[in-house]
């Protein structure tokens, strides 16, 4: 991703014993969650690799006992954040969610929805046109509330951000997630 | 009639993150209420529908991944703040500061006590020597207690210059 590196040092059998281990576990999840996260292959190897190297780097600060998935994917949010910023353009910082108007306010935004009519592939189209439409925050939130069943508390964690902000983001990703959905449907 | 659920509380509550009296009131609500519970149905189903989604998508790592974070640390290089470090090492660092400490003491002493009876030097090679031949796999063990007993390099004990080569061919071949 064309990330300046900085130089590594050659591993002790005790970091590349946790590297392959790491690797072997958690590679396929990382790479997931990277893949999901960039909706781009090319970009979801370089996520990867580069988080793998920040885990090589920095094994002796995980705690045991903690999860390693919530630091490796906290790992690939600073990574995919910073590298969004570097390619300036991509990404904008959002407006503090707390402040932001609320969809609903505490209306219903669609009289009737077609989401359970329809049957399994049928939306897998729309919807990925739908979360590539997402911002990255908002398909983040959206990954790690429903996909990965986390916690709000844990989702702040990983995202670095207030449990306020996660809720108010969910909200709305999932808000407009349906108004896309909506709108491919018809199309 | 009770105040209809709104949609950030029905994704709270499928999230499980509303405050147990809350929790409880949404609950009730959805029981008594066939509105609410179409609209939580469907919230239901887009977080189906994306956990179908992902399941679709999921794919295995390429194995270039793996064999690009290898390469990267393959092809590392101790910084040079490192290698001045790994000098540092107790292993090294210790013996390495009572070298200093000794060589100053004796320094010292051998400045003050010039003067004093030394020992032959010889003898304290014959006796080195003498003590070595004695350790099989020692450094330069028979070589050098032959060489001194001769008296000289040239004509030391065939047996004894023999044992020597055969030692360091081996050490060689591991």
């Amino acid at each position: 991703m064309g990330v300046p590196r900085k130089p590594i040092e050659p591993p002790t059998p005790e970091q590349a014993a946790f590297l392959e281990r790491a690797v072997e576990q958690y590679g396929k999840a990382t790479y997931n969650f990277a893949y999901r996260l960039t909706r781009n292959e090319a970009d979801a190897r370089d996520l990867t690799q580069d988080a793998f190297i920040r885990v090589y780097r920095a094994w002796r600060s995980f705690q045991p006992g903690t999860s390693f998935l919530s630091w490796i994917y906290r790992i690939v949010t600073n990574l995919h954040r910073d590298e969004l910023r570097r390619s300036k353009g991509r990404y904008q910082e959002e407006i503090p969610d707390d402040n932001a108007p609320q969809e609903y306010a505490g209306e219903r935004p669609l009289a009737v929805t077609p989401i359970e009519d329809y049957v399994e592939g049928q939306l897998s189209e729309p919807l990925a046109r739908s979360l590539e439409a997402l911002s990255p925050d908002q398909r983040q939130v959206v990954m790690l509330a429903d996909i990965e069943e986390y916690s709000y508390q844990e989702i702040a964690e990983i995202m670095g951000c207030s449990i306020g902000t996660v809720r108010s983001r969910l909200h709305r990703a999932r808000a407009l997630l349906r108004r896309l959905l909506q709108k491919q449907i018809q199309q | 009639m009770m105040q209809h659920l709104t949609n950030p509380q029905l994704i709270d509550y499928i999230h499980g993150a509303l405050a147990p009296e809350e929790d409880a009131s949404v609950h009730a609500h959805l029981e008594s209420c066939a509105l609410c519970r179409e609209e939580y149905a469907t919230e239901v189903a887009l977080t189906e529908l994306l956990r179908k989604q992902a399941a679709l998508e999921e794919r295995d790592m390429p194995s270039t991944v793996k064999a690009a974070i290898w390469q990267q640390i393959r092809d590392a290089r101790p910084s040079p703040a490192t290698r001045i470090l790994a000098w540092l090492r107790p292993a090294i660092a210790i013996p390495v500061a009572a070298a200093i400490v000794l060589a100053a003491y004796f320094g010292l002493h051998s400045q003050q006590a010039s003067a004093a009876p030394t020992i032959d030097a010889a003898y304290l090679l014959q006796d080195h020597a003498a003590m070595n031949s004695t350790v099989p796999f020692g450094d330069r063990s028979g070589a050098d207690a032959a060489e001194l007993q001769s008296g000289s390099s040239g004509s030391a004990d065939e047996t004894a210059v023999n044992v020597q080569p055969a030692i360091y061919t081996a050490d060689a071949g591991r």
